[in-house]
């Protein structure tokens, strides 16, 4: 395999910009991104292009042939990638494979959603979808009540505060405020996190990630290519990457408390990388609700079972703590546009080791770690990024 | 009658489109006798009812989309 290089990145401001099409929202990011790079569009030789559920919030499927018609790539190859909220870290997998393996030498990857534009109820149906239509949905299921149930598990068996899902939100809600792409930029308290409304218990409002537009895309290549195309510029190497995948039903998982998917796309990624948990510097961690945060930062390695939410209340994955988690804010408070996620996940990982991520740039940040899941954890993106 | 316990739940405000009205409604995850999970909701939940992992519920027949529910006890 060929070692691959993020050459170019760019994204949408985050937030509900209902004025926005998906049209313009891929506008911006995919010519930021071309821009960052340095390359000529007409040099990128296929596309992958992230998205949930366009098909059902804004009527429009085939976003990939839409995306490339938008951004002047004229005939090359497109895909949309949809594995539910998986969708962006995949469609870079996808991406970056095509590179690695010497099909394509450049690449554009990217994702996008667009979903404040309808009523909530409506938003709630096309996420739910994400889940099991036959077993789950039609008993009215809903995504914030899939992951409440194992909130409520998780306190169960390891016998820990329900303050420690709100120190999530407080600390992310922190890290947002320093991002000024993040579409909430609003410092709450423990107290207020707990007294928000019951969306579906134990969670209130500030236990469940934002419902968000945006965009972000990446222009990959080869790492022999980017060092003769930017000699001077931070080389972005793409070391270590995972893909794993779990039963969609939640009544069928062995564990509620622990997701096999993270476990197993993270230790592929650590083994193609050659590192292990204590070289990570800081990481992007899928907290699409705050119990989510928790359970991965034990899975990926970083605290043992039953901690993770000790490790937030002692400020370890603070920005200044030994292992920053989510400095961008994460899907809780920088957003989560559902299918460029994964993308943005990964455009703060570029940030931070290249230098760029103003106040809020990590003291080290040589190695960094991406980690998207989809559903209930039934499926999972993993990626490790360098600078050299 | 098939009967167990609830393994967890969730008390859910604010619903799907086809849930719409319904609220509160409680889901949760019933482990049977023999170890075997499945997803249900609480077909006789009230808002005044306090409902804990580990108490016992009995199927209580079938809702319009043939999913079976259960009862707590």
């Amino acid at each position: 395999m060929r070692k691959v290089s993020v050459l170019g990145v760019g994204e949408t401001k985050f937030g509900s910009l209902p004025e926005r099409s998906l049209r313009s929202l891929i506008n911006e990011a995919g010519n930021k991104a071309i821009e960052d790079s340095g390359v000529s569009r007409e040099k990128i030789q296929a596309l992958y292009v992230g998205n949930f559920n366009s098909s059902f919030l804004c009527g429009q499927s085939h976003i990939s042939a839409l995306t490339a018609e938008e951004l002047g790539l004229k005939t090359i190859p497109t895909l949309r990638v949809e594995n539910a909220c998986a969708s962006g870290g995949l469609a870079f997998r996808m991406g970056m494979l095509m590179v690695a393996t010497g099909v394509y030498d450049m690449v554009l990857v990217g994702g996008v959603e667009k979903m404040t534009h309808r009523e909530t109820e409506v938003v709630t149906s096309a996420l739910a979808s994400a889940a099991d239509s036959e077993f789950e949905t039609s008993l009215g299921a809903t995504f914030p009540s899939l992951f409440a149930m194992i909130a409520n598990r998780y306190m169960h068996e390891f016998k820990t505060p329900r303050e420690h899902m709100a120190m999530v939100a407080v600390q992310n809600h922190d890290n947002a405020l320093l991002n000024p792409d993040a579409q909430m930029h609003k410092k709450i308290t423990v107290e207020k996190a707990m007294s928000g409304f019951p969306v579906a218990s134990p969670f209130t409002l500030y236990d469940c990630s934002l419902i968000t537009d945006g965009a972000v895309f990446m222009v990959l290549t080869t790492a022999d290519i980017a060092k003769a195309l930017k000699p001077q510029r931070l080389l972005i190497e793409v070391i270590g990457s995972g893909h794993s995948g779990d039963s969609i039903q939640l009544a069928l998982k062995k564990t509620l408390t622990t997701f096999p998917a993270t476990i197993e796309a993270v230790e592929e990624a650590y083994e193609m990388s050659g590192t292990t948990p204590e070289d990570i510097d800081f990481a992007e961690v899928h907290d699409c609700f705050t119990i989510t945060q928790i359970i991965n930062t034990e899975d990926l390695g970083f605290f043992p079972k039953g901690t993770g939410g000790y490790a937030v209340e002692n400020g370890e994955t603070s920005l200044k703590g030994g292992k920053p988690v989510n400095p961008s804010g994460g899907l809780k408070a920088k957003g989560h546009p559902i299918g460029a996620t994964g993308l943005s996940q990964l455009y703060e990982v570029v940030l931070q080791l290249r230098g760029e991520a103003g106040e809020r740039q990590l003291a080290k940040a040589d190695i960094g770690l991406a980690h998207n899941i989809g559903g209930t954890a039934a499926s999972c993106a993993v990626h490790i990024l360098r600078r050299q | 009658m098939i009967e167990g316990r609830i393994y967890t739940y969730s008390i859910i405000n604010v619903p799907t489109a086809e849930f719409s009205g319904k609220t509160p409604y409680a889901v949760l995850v019933v482990e049977l006798e023999d170890g075997q999970r499945m997803l249900s909701r609480l077909e006789n939940f009230t808002s005044e009812m306090k409902l804990e992992i580990g108490m016992k519920v009995v199927e209580s027949g079938r809702d319009d989309s043939g999913n079976l529910l259960f009862s707590v006890v």
